[in-house]
């Protein structure tokens, strides 16, 4: 059975009338890269920050490595690793000394953990170069590097590569991968950029208004967003009546002089593939085309209105 | 709370600013000295003069807390301790004890410096008795006690007030308005001249000559603002949203 790291229950975050986080459960089990996705204001930073210890929570539940009293929760915070919104370090320092400010604090014995961190987001030959003069990009690395330092086994990022070039993005990606394969760190992670999120999710929760709308996992969400078949072959008008006379489809559409797009047989376009070669409709490619993960969170919510 | 001192302690001491105002400070104290030395004063007048400078640290006070406390919030790396799960209790007690060394490490260069250069450059005259520098360490004792007392003000006001230029503001706004108000309302009623009198920045003033009662008086409202002040802080500090 599956180890929950992170466990809510109908955790509520008010402010007046307003609830940023509206009764929501939440599970992350051990080994997981969840990730959160969510409009602006759904309520994510929110939801991070009150995992985070930075927010009390309203009402409801918090569950960290199994442990709810806000000690025991302040206890096992120490296993965790985090970013929440961009990273603050003190200017006036270096990297290595920031993350040397952050091993004192944190009574981290082993002295190379610093140069360790830096070494794995690739900042190890920063020197004496004061954070105030980090690129975005550098700061959101060292941002990493403090969270992995310690080797935790919950890292909690919101938004980590905000403001990343494509090469960034493609590393911080690797990094998160990394992790995750090489030490099993679990990871939840919420981020905009759906194209990069969905490239490293195991399981999904979308948020809207505050409230949990989905909780799914990437397979099945693959499975569900799976939508038609697109077949090039040689003729395609004669491929419609194949499809018409031996499978009694109608649910077809001719994309042009050699395209077929035909909703069903997802899971065995096999069938269809034998048929036309046998009826001489050569086949030259088989895809699958349906949402893509930012679609999807659209048609979830209701439309591109309520984005 | 040993390790959260020992890093703001490596993050102050990495930091020209703090040496830059050690310098300054004790620039200052020679200079005084060699004021004095160049106008012909002897020594005892000197320092004894220097005592009525006693209320001025307690503005110096807030740079301190902005050193260990408030700039937290400016660069907003509270975030990076309280997500590691530091117990906010543990880190407000050391916020105010690392403030309190780091003005005890500029305290210790100043005076050093002040003494010192006094015994360097000025001479001992009929009033250099051996009873004045005893009365003199007494009451920058009490006065430092004050400053502590300050700190746990400052600290108060850095954990609640999250804009640093505000901060400041509100600091010296605790520190001055409070007395301003006092001595017009006594005007009207007498009551209100102990409020004024036991107010930090009057008390700086009165350890300068007070008599031992006074000076006992002074540690008592040092301790009270000390007992009000930290306690109320850690209060508003645990329920503190952190950005």
């Amino acid at each position: 059975m599956a180890e929950a790291i992170i466990k809510t229950k109908t955790i509520t975050k008010q402010y007046g009338n307003f609830a940023a986080v509206d009764r929501m459960d939440i599970e992350v089990n051990r080994g997981e890269i969840y990730g959160l996705v969510g409009k602006n204001g759904a309520g994510k930073t929110t939801l991070l920050k009150m995992v985070s210890g930075l927010m009390v929570p309203t009402s409801g539940e918090l569950q960290l490595f199994s442990q709810k009293s806000q000690r025991e929760l302040d206890r096992v915070r120490s296993r965790t690793g985090s970013i929440i919104e961009t990273p603050g370090f003190f200017p006036y320092l270096s990297a290595e000394k920031n993350l040397e400010y952050y091993r004192i604090q944190r009574g981290i014995t082993n002295k190379n953990c610093v140069k360790e961190s830096l070494q794995f987001v690739g900042l190890s030959d920063t020197g004496k170069k004061r954070f105030k003069n980090f690129s975005l990009g550098m700061k959101q690395r060292l941002g990493l590097a403090l969270a992995i330092m310690g080797d935790p086994e919950l890292l909690i990022l919101d938004e980590p590569i905000n403001g990343l070039d494509p090469m960034g993005m493609a590393e911080f990606r690797e990094m998160i991968l990394k992790l995750n394969h090489e030490r099993n760190t679990t990871v939840l992670i919420s981020s905009h950029i759906l194209g990069e999120l969905s490239q490293i999710a195991t399981t999904y929760g979308f948020i809207n208004n505050g409230r949990m709308v989905e909780h799914i996992s990437a397979g099945m969400l693959e499975e569900k967003c799976k939508r038609s078949l697109i077949i090039k072959v040689s003729d395609p008008n004669k491929a419609a009546d194949i499809l018409k006379n031996e499978f009694s489809c109608n649910n077809f559409h001719i994309l042009n002089a050699n395209e077929i797009q035909i909703e069903g047989f997802l899971d065995t376009p096999e069938i269809l593939v034998q048929a036309f070669i046998k009826n001489n409709v050569m086949v030259s490619n088989v895809n699958q085309s349906g949402l893509n993960l930012e679609e999807y969170f659209i048609e979830l919510v209701g439309g591109i209105h309520n984005v | 709370m040993f390790n959260l001192i020992r890093a703001d302690l490596y993050k102050a001491f990495h930091r020209m600013y703090l040496y830059i105002f050690m310098g300054v400070m004790a620039a200052a104290a020679i200079s005084y000295n060699v004021l004095f030395a160049y106008a012909g004063a002897p020594r005892e007048v000197a320092f004894g003069s220097a005592l009525s400078f006693l209320m001025f640290p307690l503005f110096l006070v807030s740079m301190f807390v902005d050193i260990v406390t408030a700039e937290e919030n400016k660069e907003h790396t509270l975030k990076n301790t309280i997500s590691f799960g530091i117990s906010r209790s543990k880190l407000y007690l050391a916020k105010n004890i690392s403030a309190v060394i780091i003005a005890a490490a500029v305290a210790a260069v100043t005076l050093g410096a002040f003494f010192v250069s006094g015994l360097l450059f000025l001479k001992a005259g009929e009033g250099f008795t051996s009873s004045l520098m005893p009365d003199i360490f007494l009451r920058i004792s009490v006065a430092l006690l004050l400053y502590i007392a300050a700190i746990a003000m400052g600290t108060l006001l850095a954990a609640v007030v999250k804009r640093n230029t505000l901060f400041t503001f509100a600091y010296f706004g605790m520190l001055v308005i409070p007395v301003m108000v006092f001595k017009l309302l006594k005007l009207a009623n007498h009551i209100f001249s102990n409020a004024e009198y036991a107010m930090l920045l009057t008390q700086t003033q009165v350890i300068a000559r007070g008599t031992q009662a006074q000076l006992l008086t002074a540690v008592w409202i040092a301790l009270a603002h000390i007992a009000l002040f930290v306690p109320l802080g850690l209060f508003l500090f645990k329920r503190q949203e952190i950005n």
